[in-house]
């Protein structure tokens, strides 16, 4: 079983709002769910604040107010603490769905448009569970990364 | 003073006593002086017996012979004279001489018998002894003593007579002292007769005009009493209707009484029915309110269901976090990347055991809330049904009590009604007893209406008795202007009974009563009878 899967890439799946999204097992360190975080003024509305973990400091973002939802204050939110080296940011979701493995194949990509810039960034592709396509989300280049100084310099 | 019969007739014995005493006294005194004359007599003969004795001695004497048949007529004079002597004293029955009481009698007769003693005594000695010398002896004593003793014995039949004389004369003066008042009184009396006799007239026709209004009075009276008995008879026949209907009533309302009796029973029963269902709706209403409370209970039980909530909410979470875990897990079984190969497996498990509780919980959480929803929808049920059955005990309640007031409100008037019916009982029976009594009564009055008819017509019978007797009296005293009304009398009474008869109305039970009344009242028939005799009579007298 394990041999057949090495190609195969554990994707987790996970909602924010009513929307499904997919992202790479790999990219996140670490799910938690009880994370108090302090906001910051002058920040974006997606922006939550910031919070620390056991020592470490992380920039917490809402991803369904990053995809257009109005942000839901009360609602208890599942954080997903990136594993980016440059940037510690968690990123407050709804609910954790179920964790995939997927091949490559199964990605489906997007034909590539003019504007693809921002596109390309941070959706990798698409995936088809169950009838059901889950964009999969690169977090951390939707949310910013130090790598993209154009990005990070609008900060 | 009115000259009464009995004065009259008080005279009129005095009078005839006193000529009793008149025929009667001349009679005695004949009497005695028959005897009076006797002794007169008697002693008289003494005298010649005195001189047949002193003859029949001188003849002796002369005849010197001396014939014993002289002396034997000497001695039998003498012997006379010796009984008549004594017969003078003390009586004698023979001769018929009663004894001397007089005191001039006996003394004389003592003066006699002294003298004859000497005389008896010489003569006795010339019979014993047949001697001349007693002869002389003797011849001298009697011519001695002759002539006092022929003078004693004329002095004692004077004393005889006189006596005799005294009491003529006594005799006579007192005829002569009563003559002239009993004259008078013989006048008085006649006179008081004539007065008495004039009275008696006047009497008689008082009597007789008396007689008359009697005998009108009773005719009235008669008619009286026939209507009375008539009015009575038809007085106890009313009041027997009135009985019966009485009883009658007095039934019905016996049964009035006993009928709201037992409507007074049955109010009670109601009554006691009602308080026994106000008792029941009020344990009712206990039950609802235990009902109500347990249903409150419930929410007890809403808030153990809860607690499960929450605790499955726990659950829940603790399932999240096993997610989460066992994601963090596969996480770093992919970081740990060939190593954690296992590990992921494991992680996979026990996400999916994770996820299987979390399903679970989510069943168990929808059940608790179909559960709690229906255990709300439960007890708001059951609270609305048992506030409305609250309601409705508290209004059946309220009827409950409102029929209990109208009950006991029917109790009190059924009673009042059985109050009232059992007065009018009593007093029904009361006047029921009254016109009995007066049944009574009326039967009372009915017989004595009766009794007084017969009585008047007895009356009648007597007043014209009396009127006839009257009339006779009237003959007998000279008083005969009234004989005509007589007549007219017994017509007034032979027309009584028949003008009642016409002058009756014309209803038929008053005739009828009447008739019965004249069947009853007889002697009023047989009075008639007898004023026709009357009039026949007085006919005849007239």
């Amino acid at each position: 079983m394990k041999q057949s899967d090495i190609s195969k890439q554990k994707y987790l799946i996970y909602s924010a709002g009513e929307k499904k999204f997919a992202t790479q097992l790999k990219s996140i360190r670490e799910v938690v769910q009880d994370l108090v975080s302090c906001p910051v003024p002058n920040s974006p509305p997606y922006c939550l604040g910031m919070s620390s973990l056991r020592g470490d400091i992380f920039t917490v973002n809402d991803l369904g107010v990053k995809m257009g939802n109005e942000p839901t204050k009360n609602s208890s939110k599942v954080y997903l603490i990136l594993s980016s080296e440059m940037s510690q940011i968690a990123i407050a979701i709804d609910k954790i769905n179920k964790v995939l493995p997927f091949t490559e194949d199964d990605i489906k990509k997007l034909p590539r448009k003019g504007d693809e810039d921002t596109n390309k960034i941070y959706i990798e592709g698409y995936l088809d569970i169950e009838n059901e396509v889950i964009p999969v989300i690169k977090l951390d280049s939707l949310f910013g990364m130090p790598n993209d100084i154009k990005n990070a310099s609008n900060y | 003073m009115k000259l009464k019969v009995s004065h009259l007739g008080i005279i009129f014995s005095i009078v005839i006593i006193i000529s009793f005493a008149l025929i009667a006294t001349p009679i005695s005194f004949l009497e005695n002086q028959k005897n009076d004359a006797k002794i007169i007599n008697l002693v008289g003969k003494q005298r010649m017996l005195s001189q047949v004795i002193s003859s029949g001695l001188y003849r002796q004497k002369i005849d010197s012979a001396g014939t014993s048949a002289g002396m034997q007529e000497v001695v039998k004079a003498l012997n006379q004279f010796e009984k008549t002597h004594r017969a003078v004293l003390s009586g004698d029955d023979d001769l018929g001489m009663p004894p001397t009481a007089s005191k001039a009698i006996s003394s004389q007769h003592q003066r006699v018998d002294g003298i004859w003693k000497d005389i008896s005594t010489s003569i006795r000695l010339i019979s014993s002894t047949s001697d001349t010398k007693s002869l002389d002896n003797a011849i001298a004593t009697i011519t001695l003593n002759n002539d006092s003793l022929l003078l004693e014995l004329n002095s004692l039949v004077k004393i005889f007579e006189n006596e005799a004389h005294t009491k003529v004369g006594k005799l006579d003066s007192l005829l002569k002292n009563l003559a002239i008042p009993i004259f008078f009184c013989l006048l008085a009396g006649f006179l008081g007769g004539f007065r008495v006799l004039r009275n008696l007239k006047e009497s008689v026709r008082l009597v007789r005009l008396q007689a008359k209004e009697l005998d009108a009075a009773s005719g009235s009276l008669s008619l009286a009493s026939h209507s009375l008995s008539a009015s009575s008879v038809e007085q106890e026949s009313a009041v027997q209707e009135t009985v019966a209907s009485m009883t009658e009533i007095n039934g019905i309302v016996s049964k009035n009484t006993s009928n709201t009796d037992e409507c007074l029973q049955s109010t009670k029963i109601t009554q006691d029915k009602i308080d026994e269902g106000g008792t029941i709706i009020d344990s009712m209403v206990k039950s609802v309110n235990d009902i109500d409370r347990s249903i409150d209970d419930l929410d007890e039980f809403k808030r153990i269901l809860r607690e499960v909530e929450s605790k499955t909410q726990v659950i829940n979470d603790i399932v999240v976090k096993t997610q989460l875990l066992s994601v963090n897990a596969s996480i770093e079984a992919e970081r740990a990347g060939e190593y954690g190969v296992g590990f992921g497996v494991v992680a996979e498990e026990i996400g999916k055991l994770a996820i299987n509780s979390g399903s679970e919980a989510k069943g168990i959480k929808t059940l608790l809330e179909d559960s709690l929803n229906q255990v709300n929808q439960i007890v708001s049920h059951s609270k609305k049904c048992a506030s409305q059955g609250i309601e409705t005990c508290e209004r059946s309640r309220e009827i409950f009590t409102s029929i209990g007031k109208q009950v006991k409100m029917i109790g009190q008037q059924v009673g009042d009604v059985s109050e009232a019916s059992r007065q009018q009982e009593i007093g029904v029976r009361e006047v029921t007893s009254a016109m009995k009594t007066m049944s009574d009564a009326i039967h009372h009055n009915s017989a004595s209406a009766r009794s007084c008819a017969e009585l008047a017509s007895s009356l009648t019978s007597g007043s014209k008795t009396l009127e006839e007797l009257a009339h006779r009296v009237s003959e007998i005293v000279g008083v005969h202007k009234e004989g005509r009304t007589v007549i007219s009398h017994t017509e007034i009474s032979t027309r009584g009974p028949n003008e009642m008869q016409n002058k009756s109305p014309s209803t038929s039970t008053v005739r009828s009563l009447i008739e019965k009344t004249k069947k009853i009242d007889s002697p009023l028939l047989d009075a008639n009878e007898v004023s026709a005799d009357d009039e026949i009579f007085s006919d005849k007298v007239a």
